[in-house]
């Protein structure tokens, strides 16, 4: 009777998985082969089965706006990274000092995360507008020569955007961080004011490090938030002016619908892809190490 | 040496009067100033006229609180070719977040309940290419999905848009259902089992009442995520069910003529407005998401 | 030299009263143990002393400064937690330095005070390691030795050893005594032990309800409990209770319970003699009792074997036996009472037995209020 149960809870078990195969096989997997395919073709407006080698890889390397993309998204990712680990991190050491008021203050830094792409993305160009925004009202002060109109400025486009999505993902980082902080052993607080460790020192010797693995979670979310921006650049830049704030997924989305160049833009995924994959694979690798290994 | 008592008698430390404590305060003080900077410019911006903005500062209050652009924004700004306002794609978002969010949480739960407590063959690896999956651009695996549910006559319908949710939610969903039922004294499905009940009597019986908290943690995480996506809505949900988001961006970097900041602004306000609201009302359950979908078991 | 004043001390958690108007004198080189159950307020004590939590009121000098309200950083204190919250990220040597660098201490004197305290507990050659590679003994010794660097004057440990199986504290216990015997410093350390207790303190201090009850050294706190609270919390077993009425002939005192009659002398009284019909609680440690078989012995004379005086008889229920001894219980017919049997297996369940018992070391307590008579 119970083996005959467990056959059937199995069976179950198997059927009820059954969309999660469907989704990973065939969503996932199937999906980013056949993208890898067409890649592969001379596919325009619609999917042709020829096969053409390495053609459109070698079309997309000597593809100006191409380059300039990728150049623009290793900038963004390596300041946008490394902005909202520091920020995140110096806003979780304040936090947890500032018992009090710590709680409602928390919810401040993590309120933006709340937004999507979009919203933050516009209410930046708002404020970065140069006629109406941040340098309008602060030349209304008296400081008539204050520049800031890197919107519209090509050497500085794309630094708006970084501005834009550290605002939004810092609060992440910081908490992360913190969840990580309460999982630090009290006592190491309380031995530290024993033996009068000011506070930035601690945090920088030993409670850092003792957060690799909060620190490599975070840092492998804001990759993945690199790799797939493109609300953001849409709403504040459309990669503009010019090109000096395109990115990878822009392109792709241009040529897979407006440019009617399917082809293109599949090898211009599939770049993206595994560079992305090539980056955080260290990443996920350690984690799943990390966290097999008993605590 | 005196006595009992030394030198000076010991004071507490009041807070307003440690000079450490103070700095920290002033420091957390400013941060937030700059964080809520935004909302704040945002709010006044689209409380005033289109002549006070132009001739008023960034940072002033409106001389007189005027809720047109708001009524602007709702019922008669031009979203591309429309000029009803957002309002239509208010209550798309709506129709499309409820749907997917009550299909990806019951989804994840059950597969996060049967990869925690049944050892199923195969299950690993899936369960490790929907991960991966999960770190991939969508751009990647657009096309392809347009392509498998064209023929089918989802895309650019309402059940279509829900279908494409479902699907790339599903890795997130699994994961942090998956690290609670394992988290999960296992006696608790053994004890189930002997006592009879199958696969799906435990799950709906004994499982799924035990993880309440974290199907409201999965539904405010999947809700706002939902609520905030742009590029599916753009691509999957078809002209008539355009999200809320999609509506945003036409509205705002689509205009011909002058812009309308303050309607921009009220516009851009109604849309974050629901997370927003989600997140006041529920932010440390959006909290125990971020630390549930950080954790990887 | 007083290393510890603490002076009418209370101290409030979330709202309840947990230190109720304490005051202790600890002198410098003493070895003072804080014994009592959980939620007594040892730790509390403990904390408020090392300076992480404030006091509602009274004062705490250290060393004669006053230092209620003072950093702990600034109250040259050393602190051993439960979990010793040893840097895990930091080798040995960098714990032992990470207080003195952040000090601002030179790096050559940092060095040679980490060597000397390296050597002094013998953990020269771990160093390098970092505290997951080390013992429980060495890591004991790490937290001990981060505030020997910093040359401490008061040491508090905060239930070091609680945390360990059976042998390991058994030995880390012996350490620590040695430790203290060759350091000569001054030790305050919490526990729930009371084994722990009275092998390792010169003096003992037992708590309940954010009061201490007795404080005292071991051999007194054993010997003569001040209440009944201590003396039903201190050996194992458990001493004995019978509560009974004095019965005042002359001068001659008896305390009479149901089926007992016991000759007290005077001078087990400390203070006044007790009236006639006064009621009084008989306290017996287990080993104080001697047995001998109930056959041939009426009740009233000296037991068969000479020792002590004669209390009644009984009936044996229960043994327990412990390789050295035996763990006899006797139902008498004012109660059940355990005694000790070092003479192999004598006795067998259901046999009947008297008692006598050693009357000048037992302890007579007040019947209302549990004080020491």
């Amino acid at each position: 009777m119970i083996t005959r149960r467990i056959d059937s809870g199995l069976r179950r078990a198997h059927l009820a998985l059954v969309p999660m195969a469907l989704v990973a096989l065939v969503c996932y997997l199937g999906a980013t082969l056949w993208s890898l395919r067409i890649s592969l073709s001379s596919s325009r407006s619609f999917p042709v089965s020829d096969f053409v080698g390495l053609a459109q890889y070698r079309r997309l390397f000597s593809n100006e706006r191409w380059l300039h993309s990728l150049g623009n998204l290793a900038t963004y990712g390596l300041l946008f990274v490394a902005a909202c680990l520091i920020i995140g991190w110096l806003l979780a050491i304040l936090i947890e000092r500032e018992v009090r008021m710590g709680g409602a203050l928390r919810l401040v830094f993590l309120y933006p995360y709340a937004m999507s792409f979009i919203a933050t993305g516009l209410v930046w160009q708002w404020l970065l507008n140069p006629g109406l925004g941040i340098q309008e009202a602060v030349r209304r002060w008296g400081f008539s020569q204050f520049r800031f109109d890197w919107l519209v400025d090509q050497d500085h486009a794309l630094y708006t955007i970084v501005i834009a999505t550290v605002w939004q993902a810092s609060g992440l980082v910081m908490t992360i961080l913190l969840a990580g902080m309460r999982g630090i052993d009290a006592d190491i607080w309380r031995a530290a004011r024993i033996d009068a460790v000011p506070a930035w020192r601690l945090h920088l010797w030993v409670i850092a490090p003792m957060l690799a693995a909060p620190f490599a979670t975070a840092t492998l979310l804001l990759l993945t938030g690199v790799a797939k921006l493109y609300d953001a650049v849409v709403a504040m830049t459309q990669g503009g002016p010019g090109t000096a704030s395109e990115v990878p997924t822009k392109f792709i989305m241009d040529h897979l619908f407006g440019r009617a160049n399917i082809a293109l833009a599949s090898a211009g995924a599939t770049v993206l892809v595994l560079s992305a994959l090539i980056v955080m694979m260290p990443l996920i690798y350690a984690r799943a190490r990390s966290s097999r290994r008993p605590a | 040496m005196s006595g009992a008592g030394g030198e000076r008698p010991s004071v507490p430390r009041r807070w307003y009067t440690d000079p450490a404590r103070l700095g920290l305060l002033a420091l957390l003080l400013s941060a937030a100033l700059c964080f809520l900077l935004p909302l704040y410019v945002m709010s006044l911006t689209s409380f005033k006229s289109m002549e006070e903005i132009r001739n008023t500062s960034l940072f002033a209050l409106p001389p007189q609180l005027s809720f047109a652009a708001w009524q602007a924004a709702w019922s008669s700004a031009c979203t591309g070719v429309a000029c009803n306002g957002i309002s239509a794609g208010f209550w798309n978002s709506v129709l499309i977040v409820i749907p997917s969010t009550l299909i990806a949480v019951g989804l994840g739960a059950l597969n996060g309940y049967a990869l925690a407590f049944w050892r199923l063959r195969g299950a690993g690896v899936l369960f490790a290419v929907l991960m991966i999956g999960a770190f991939l651009p969508i751009q990647v695996m657009m096309l392809p999905l347009v392509r498998l549910l064209a023929p089918l006559h989802l895309v650019g319908t309402l059940t279509g848009i829900i279908i494409v949710h479902v699907i790339f939610s599903m890795p997130v969903m699994t994961l942090i259902f998956r690290n609670y039922y394992a988290a999960l004294p296992r006696e608790l499905f053994l004890a189930a089992r002997l006592d009879g009940a199958g696969f799906l009597y435990a799950f709906l019986r004994l499982m799924l009442p035990m993880s309440l908290p974290m199907l409201a943690v999965a539904a405010i995480m999947q809700a706002t995520g939902v609520w905030n996506d742009y590029l599916l809505g753009l691509v999957f949900a078809g002209r008539e069910h355009l999200p809320m988001t999609v509506q945003l961006n036409n509205l705002v970097n689509t205009t011909t003529g002058t812009r309308e900041y303050n309607v921009d602004m009220a516009a851009t306000l109604l849309t974050a407005l629901v997370p927003l609201l989600i997140y006041a009302l529920a932010g440390r359950w959006f909290v125990r998401g971020i630390a549930a979908g950080s954790l990887k078991a | 030299m007083t290393a510890l004043t603490v002076e009418q001390l209370s101290v409030q958690l979330g709202g309840r009263r947990v230190i109720e108007r304490l005051d202790l004198q600890v002198e410098s080189g003493e070895f003072l143990v804080l014994l009592g159950a959980s939620g007594c307020g040892k730790s509390t004590l403990l904390h408020t002393v090392a300076g992480l939590q404030a006091p509602h009121a009274g004062r705490v000098l250290i060393d004669g400064v006053d230092r209620t309200w003072s950093d702990p950083g600034e109250r040259n204190v050393g602190m051993v937690f439960q979990s010793y919250a040893l840097y895990p990220t930091l080798s040995v040597e960098g714990n032992l330095g990470f207080g003195l660098r952040a000090r601002g201490v030179a790096r050559g004197e940092v060095r040679e005070r980490v060597r000397r305290v390296a050597q002094l507990l013998q953990l020269d050659a771990l160093l390098e390691r970092k505290p997951a590679q080390l013992s429980g003994g060495q890591r004991q010794r790490v937290a001990i030795g981060r505030a020997l660097v910093r040359e401490a004057g008061l040491l508090l440990l905060d239930e070091p050893l609680s945390n360990l199986d059976a042998g390991l504290r058994a030995t880390l216990r012996r350490e620590l005594k040695l430790l203290h015997q060759r350091l000569g410093a001054t030790m305050i350390h919490v526990t729930h032990d009371q084994v722990e207790a009275l092998t390792l303190a010169t003096r003992l201090a037992v708590m309940q309800d954010g009061r201490i009850r007795q404080l005292g050294t071991p051999d007194e706190v054993y010997r003569r409990p001040a209440n009944r609270f201590v003396a039903g919390f201190i050996g194992s077993p458990a001493m004995n209770f019978i509560e009974g009425k004095i019965a005042r002939v002359g001068a001659a005192l008896q305390l009479c319970a149901t089926g007992l009659r016991v000759d007290l002398p005077a001078q087990l009284f400390s203070a006044a003699l007790p009236l006639d019909g006064e009621s009084l609680v008989l306290g017996l440690r287990p080993e104080q009792i001697h047995l001998a078989s109930a056959a041939g012995v009426s009740s009233g004379q000296g037991a068969s074997d000479g020792r002590g005086a004669n209390i009644g008889a009984g009936r044996v229920t229960l043994i327990e036996p412990l390789g050295s001894h035996e763990v006899v219980w006797i139902e008498l017919e004012c109660g059940t009472v355990a005694a000790l049997n070092h003479q192999g297996q004598r006795y067998h369940c259901g046999d009947g037995v008297s008692l006598a018992a050693d009357l000048e070391t037992v302890s007579l307590f007040d019947a209302t209020t549990g004080e020491r008579r």
